[in-house]
């Protein structure tokens, strides 16, 4: 039984571009997938489908066993969302509240409104414990009681991933939690997810825009490309496919020499020649 | 030296006299396809026109005049007038009696602001949009979608309606049903500061970072839940802010309402002005001025309070340590 089924599912948004086109998967129970592909490819529109944040356009998205169309209630949803967890990039965390509330945040769609107007101000003590102990697995337990305003982008990162925890979710979706991360924190988060995983047998999906990390910590790989699957498999297999959408544009040496060869354009190959060269147009200010 | 690879070639400026990092880039634009550029719209005059005529109209119908300004007979007046204001009226029984009227006028100030903020908070709820895909698509003509934008119109106009008729109407109308007196004030205070607040209070929610919102949904949170967890905590300086300046507002108007309705500071300087005894009057008035000072000085004190955390960074703990088999 699959945790979550795309049919054919489409998303367009009101001004007329397309999200997803005909998208069609299934993600079994306790897998990790990573997910790649260019900006644009549809990634992000598929998080905000299962999150419920967008409504399909056409095709059918299961999600737990519910399905999820124009006309699912808000109580439901509500449900939904409570077993479902999303990290993004940015915008995890409430930056007024403390570490120890926006982890406690997770326990909302359980809670009745009228106990999180008093809990807000009085939090039962099973819950701080719980909100603590999911604090020191992701080593913040000593900035329990510090404004989530103070943590540093990775800091923060893993402060939604407590607070996934926290939410007890069967699911956990994080778009692009390591895109501004430095390389450090972004294997500690990656690992994290890995062991949220394997501990805790939660369903984790990770965006990334990381082939080699996307290789390392992902047994199952789906590449989106202009809004629809284009390779779903084991990172082995990816071998040489290109999982950008235009196929890099490598241009003769010769014509570049001097003169302007037609729009301008920043291609892989292009990037990759550059680091190669050691001169990016930043530095030269210090070589004066 | 050239930087390659993105098919612009970039020269280094020649001259040691320019300044460090000084480039040019070295684009032919005949090449490049560049979007066309958005011409001036015509109708930008008309706007312009229309408001330069709204301030002319303005102008000729309210008189104004700089003439009275210089003629000797009024400045003789001002001279005269400003002279019989000093020195202020300090014997020990009139000090009591504006020490009496300077805490009623703070007491009715505090009362009216407090119930408009009580009225206010639950109408801002309901005079708030509702943003995002799930709420304005998915839920159009359905049952609640008709009652929430019903809601919502119904209390847009009620706070408009209270917001339209000034404190010192609603003070005349209330004194009809409560009599004259203080509480005719703080009726007027309440029910017209609840159409300001309640307005600017559903403005801020609204304005609140809609992403946030939806990170606080996103873990099941409903709609009161997004309320005290995201838009409260997020925008309580700026809560705390208007609502201040609205009791200092509330503040200079009790002391207007006490021309009309009784009770306060208003009533004597009324007393006062009519008798020509002005020395009372600066006595009065700058207990006024006191008074707004002082909510002035609170209210700053109580932003700073709220804005100011003490530094709670320092001597942690190595964060990277996960503790091991921690019981989720």
């Amino acid at each position: 039984m699959a945790i979550i089924r795309a049919t054919n599912l489409r998303k367009v948004y009101p001004n007329g571009t397309t999200g997803l086109d005909r998208l069609s998967l299934e993600v079994q129970p306790g897998e990790l997938v990573g997910v790649l592909g260019s900006s644009g490819a549809g990634k992000t529109s598929f998080f905000r489908l299962l999150n419920g944040t967008l409504r399909p356009t056409a095709g059918e998205l299961e999600v737990l066993g519910r399905r999820l169309d124009q006309r699912v209630s808000t109580a439901e949803m509500r449900r939904l969302r409570s077993e479902l967890a999303l990290i993004n990039q940015h915008h995890n965390v409430i930056p007024p509240l403390s570490v120890l509330q926006n982890i406690l945040i997770g326990r909302l769609g359980r809670t009745n409104t009228f106990r999180a107007l008093t809990g807000f101000f009085n939090v039962r003590e099973n819950e701080r414990l719980q909100a603590a102990e999911a604090a020191a697995l992701v080593g913040l337990a000593p900035k329990l009681y510090n404004r989530a305003e103070d943590l540093s982008g990775g800091q923060q990162q893993r402060v939604a991933i407590a607070r996934a925890i926290m939410q007890g979710a069967k699911i956990l979706l994080a778009d692009e939690p390591i895109a501004s991360v430095d390389m450090r924190n972004a294997a500690l988060i990656l690992d994290l997810f890995k062991r949220v995983n394997e501990e805790l047998g939660v369903t984790v999906m990770i965006n990334l825009h990381q082939l080699d990390f996307a290789v390392r910590y992902c047994p199952r790989i789906l590449v989106f490309k202009a809004g629809n699957l284009a390779y779903d498999g084991s990172p082995e297999g990816l071998g040489n496919f290109n999982i950008y959408d235009e196929p890099p544009k490598i241009e003769e040496p010769d014509a570049l020499d001097g003169e302007i060869v037609g729009q301008p354009t920043l291609t892989k190959a292009a990037m990759l020649e550059e680091a190669e060269m050691g001169e990016i147009p930043g530095n030269r200010h210090n070589n004066d | 030296m050239k930087y390659r690879g993105t098919g612009i070639t970039m020269i280094e400026s020649t001259g040691n006299k320019r300044p460090v990092g000084s480039w040019r880039l070295h684009v032919d634009l005949s090449q490049v396809e560049l979007p066309a550029r958005r011409g001036f719209r015509y109708s930008n005059l008309f706007i312009i026109g229309a408001v330069l005529f709204v301030i002319w109209f303005s102008g000729s119908g309210s008189k104004v005049a700089f003439e009275p300004f210089f003629d000797a007979r009024n400045q003789k007046q001002v001279a005269n007038f400003t002279a019989g204001l000093f020195p202020p009226d300090l014997s020990p029984g009139f000090m009591s009696l504006v020490w009496q009227l300077t805490i009623e006028t703070f007491q009715i100030s505090v009362i009216g602001t407090v119930l408009a903020i009580i009225i206010a908070f639950p109408l801002s709820l309901l005079a708030m949009r509702r943003r995002g895909d799930e709420v304005s698509r998915a839920a159009l003509g359905t049952p609640r979608w008709l009652i929430n934008s019903g809601f919502y119109y119904a209390t847009r106009s009620l706070l408009n309606l209270a917001r339209a008729i000034p404190e010192l109407i609603w003070a005349l109308i209330a004194i009809i049903f409560v009599g004259l007196g203080p509480f005719a004030g703080v009726v007027a205070l309440t029910i017209h500061s609840a159409g300001i607040l309640g307005k600017l209070y559903a403005e801020i929610f609204e304005a609140v970072d809609q992403r946030l919102v939806e990170t606080v949904r996103g873990a099941g949170a409903n709609e009161m839940q997004t309320l005290l967890f995201a838009r409260i905590p997020l925008t309580l300086p700026v809560l705390l802010s208007y609502t201040m300046f609205r009791w200092e507002c509330n503040m200079r108007a009790a002391t207007v309402l006490g021309f009309v309705a009784a009770g306060g500071l208003g009533s004597q300087l009324r007393v006062s002005m009519n008798t020509y005894n002005y020395p009372q009057v600066t006595t009065l008035v700058l207990a006024l001025l006191i008074l707004v000072t002082l909510v002035d000085l609170a209210g700053q004190f109580l932003r700073k309070r709220m804005l100011d955390v003490p530094d709670t960074n320092c001597e942690t703990a190595p964060e990277t340590i996960i503790v091991k088999g921690a019981r989720v």
